[in-house]
């Protein structure tokens, strides 16, 4: 069977982080992604926050890497009539369009999804902009931070009676890629059906709005701010991050149930606190929750994390090491798995990234080429598929409307 | 305008809690049949998840339940009864798709493996959602969102340097896992209108959560830099208290930077050599919190997400729910449905996370009671007469 995407080529003009999710994720499935760029404004992603001492630095970032296998990557200074020009030739030959611009930028540049039409009538044309392409803030400027903020997420994590935090990772970001997906196969779902394409409006607070859902309706029923949970949970007791053996070393416990309380305090070798009756039902527990965190920190903190998320997990204790970067790309269960996989890039070297994640049994996801140089296929691109002579593509690189070097950084 | 894409897709879910059922209300919302498969007496264990409709613990008024489960219809069904099993299996051979997230081996301890509801029906997409797949040492480890945030090195990521780590509020781990499992599912379904074949869609938490980690693993793999949470200073955002309440304040980029000077009136950090570019700011992140921290405690939180979005800065407001249902923004482009429900009236819950517009997403519904649809489903879809329907519920099949 061919993979779920194949023969749909992606025109991607998205930067940053949420949309090239979404296409790598089309790509694992087997879409054709043309990326393009421009000298002039390379994909942020590519340099936010790198040195820029270091040698070819905007190939070089991991967040970038990690987002950008199976594409191809041309640049077009689209400011340019020759650029304009190619750039429209490019959709016509494409099935999908996707950019994650606020909505000036394809005003600029007249590629709203009515002028893409004109040029091909059946294109699906995806577009990210932080806070949507209608109402009063269209225009306002949304990353990974000021969405995650502004849809009510970086509210939910916080300390018991502390103040917002944030997710720490720029959570809304891939949340619209992974919608961002969705939202392209329901679309060639219903274009192969039908014939016809559509517009796709997907606004970023939107879609992180939905994971904030049942707070919602909470708040539209019973109108209450409700108090943070930080690392408790009210419903599970005992449940937290506890202390464990060497520098910064921590694991995660949430006993729910009755039996995962006994089995808890059979691991710690305290089973006079299950028949405490102090302890004995959930409220009680709740009640005198500090003491129980003590008696377990007492215990995990003489022991490595691993060690004690183990012999928990074989008892039957809901439990999980808190796993740095470095414990990620070496965590055995994902090692077991073959989840790291490693790649190949001239400016790199070998490195590891994620693998494919969305597993189907006949028609497994793929990674075809590696996260793609500046420019590196121009030729190809410009070339074979759009036929432009060899001596135009020269012509057009030495006026940098083409080219494999970002212009004026940082 | 055409129907939503999935309009004549059904699916079967036999799922609990968040993820699988998460999953199932996207394909819902973009037009599938969703028939929630819960055991009979007690229902889906979410139905148990606080907070409830006016503060009351009843299994017809949990607000994660309402949210969830909207637009689906509900029967109850013992899986655990042979006769339960003929009925799924019935159900499983008119279904396009079956989202399950009951546990590694479960299903097929069951009778309703992939390999046995395969031969039920050939083109049947088969989803399954575990915590951290169907092999490796962890497989069968019990998980919550706190213990995947846990393994997936987010919990490193999140809290103050100086604390102890900190869970990622809500479920998030659950939704990000619904969401793309919902992808999963439709690619299959895309080889399934081409070929006619069903296929095993096979997915995690611990995977579907890697991805968001690109930052601090990039980092590692590319640098060997092996870093953990940084509190309110994530990069060059941070949430500050504004007059009357918080404000995020954020400056990705070298533009943002120099804007968010001007816009403060900050002129002398332009200067200062600790903050010349994204690369050394990011050494004295905490240093350039404190000082910006100082330039906006006097100001309104409007003030300054309005005047600084103005001036072309990503700021963010930082609203808690009730003040989310407040935005204007959300009300403008009809982000909120209400939605009336039969136990407890009156609900607003957030619409699509994006929009289709040929396609347009079917209105929410409100979430089914205990069984409400079992006379439709099985008297209407599967032939049996109401007589029968009495005796299956008497027998506890129903």
């Amino acid at each position: 069977m061919k993979l779920p995407l194949a023969g749909i080529r992606v025109l991607d003009l998205s930067q940053g982080w949420a949309g090239p999710t979404t296409t790598y994720l089309l790509g694992d499935l087997g879409a054709e992604i043309v990326k393009v760029e421009s000298i002039q404004r390379v994909d942020w992603w590519r340099i936010m926050g790198q040195n820029p001492e270091d040698p070819k630095f905007w190939e070089r970032r991991g967040a970038w890497n990690n987002v950008n296998r199976n594409k191809y990557d041309v640049t077009l200074d689209l400011t340019t009539p020759e650029g304009a020009a190619l750039i429209r030739d490019m959709v016509r030959i494409s099935d999908v369009f996707v950019e994650n611009f606020s909505v000036r930028v394809m005003r600029r540049f007249g590629l709203t999804y009515p002028e893409l039409t004109k040029l091909n009538p059946s294109i699906i044309a995806l577009s990210m902009p932080a806070f949507g392409s209608t109402g009063p803030w269209q225009e306002y400027l949304g990353f990974g931070t000021n969405v995650e903020q502004t849809s009510g997420l970086s509210w939910q994590t916080s300390y018991e009676d502390g103040y917002p935090l944030g997710s720490g990772v720029g959570l809304a970001d891939p949340i619209a890629g992974y919608n961002g997906v969705l939202a392209v196969l329901l679309a060639v779902y219903h274009r192969r059906r039908t014939g016809r394409g559509q517009f796709i409006d997907l606004s970023h607070i939107e879609a992180s709005g939905r994971l904030i859902g049942e707070k919602l309706v909470d708040a539209s029923i019973n109108h209450k701010v409700r108090p943070q949970w930080g690392n408790d949970h009210p419903s599970q007791t005992p449940h937290g991050v506890y202390r464990c053996q060497g520098e910064d070393a921590w694991v995660v416990i949430a006993v729910g149930t009755q039996e995962e309380w006994e089995a808890l305090c059979r691991v710690l070798g305290m089973p006079e606190l299950a028949s405490d009756p102090r302890f004995s039902d959930p409220l009680g527990r709740r009640k005198h929750r500090e003491e129980l965190d003590r008696c377990i920190e007492e215990w995990t903190s003489r022991r490595d994390k691993r060690e004690v998320m183990e012999q928990m997990q074989k008892a039957g204790v809901p439990c999980g090491a808190v796993s740095s970067p470095k414990d990620l790309v070496e965590d055995p269960h994902i090692q077991a798995r073959d989840f790291m996989v490693s790649l190949e890039r001239k400016e790199v070297g070998t490195f590891k990234t994620f693998g494919v994640h969305v597993h189907l049994s006949k028609t497994p996801g793929t990674i075809r080429r590696p996260p793609p140089s500046l420019g590196e296929h121009n030729e190809f691109i410009l070339g074979e598929l759009l036929g432009v002579p060899s001596e135009e593509q020269q012509r057009m690189e030495a006026a940098q409307i083409t080219g494999h070097q970002p212009l004026g950084l940082l | 305008m055409d129907s939503a894409p999935l309009t004549g897709v059904t699916v079967l879910e036999v799922a609990q809690e968040v993820s699988g059922p998460y999953c199932a209300k996207l394909l819902a919302d973009f037009g599938a049949e969703v028939v929630k498969v819960e055991p009979p007496g007690q229902g889906d264990p979410a139905r148990n998840l606080g907070p409830f409709a006016q503060e009351d613990p009843h299994p017809e008024k949990s607000c994660p339940f309402h949210y969830l489960n909207a637009s689906k219809k509900g029967i109850t069904l013992n899986l655990r009864h042979p006769a339960g099993v003929d009925i799924f299996q019935q159900l499983a051979r008119r279904a396009h798709v079956l989202v399950e997230d009951l546990g590694p081996g479960v299903m097929d301890s069951l009778g309703l493996g992939y390999e046995t509801l395969e031969k039920v029906n050939p083109a049947l997409v088969y989803t399954s959602i575990t915590n951290f797949g169907l092999s490796g040492p962890y497989r069968d480890y019990k998980a919550t969102h706190a213990i995947h945030a846990a393994l997936a090195g987010w919990t490193f990521q999140t809290g103050e340097p100086d604390r102890e780590p900190l869970t990622p509020g809500g479920w998030t781990s659950h939704y990000m896992t619904g969401t793309i499992s919902a992808a999963g599912t439709v690619a299959a379904l895309l080889c399934a209108q081409e070929t006619g074949t069903g296929q095993r869609v096979d997915m995690n938490h611990l995977e579907s959560l890697v991805p968001i980690m690109a930052f601090a693993m990039g980092d590692y793999i590319m640098k060997g830099i092996n870093r953990g949470r940084r509190g309110n200073i994530f990069y060059s955002g941070s949430v500050l208290p504004a007059k009357d309440g918080w404000i995020g304040v954020n400056a990705l980029m070298q533009e943002h930077f120099d804007l968010l000077c001007a816009f403060l009136d900050m002129p002398e950090l332009v200067e200062d050599p600790r903050f010349a570019n994204g690369y050394v700011r990011r050494q004295y992140a905490a240093e350039l919190r404190d000082l910006v921290a100082e330039h906006v405690k006097g100001r309104t939180k409007d003030d300054l997400f309005h005047g600084g979005q103005a001036m072309r800065i990503p700021m963010g407001l930082v609203p808690n729910p009730p003040e989310v249902l407040a935005l204007e923004q959300h009300h403008e482009r009809g982000y909120l449905s209400e939605v009336e429900h039969p136990v407890t009236g009156k609900e607003t819950q957030p619409g699509p996370p994006f929009r289709m517009y040929e396609t347009p997403a079917r209105p929410v519904s409100p979430a089914p009671l205990l069984g409400q649809h079992n006379q439709e489903v099985y008297c209407g879809w599967l032939g049996y007469t109401r007589e029968e329907l009495a005796v299956l519920r008497q027998s506890g099949v129903i």
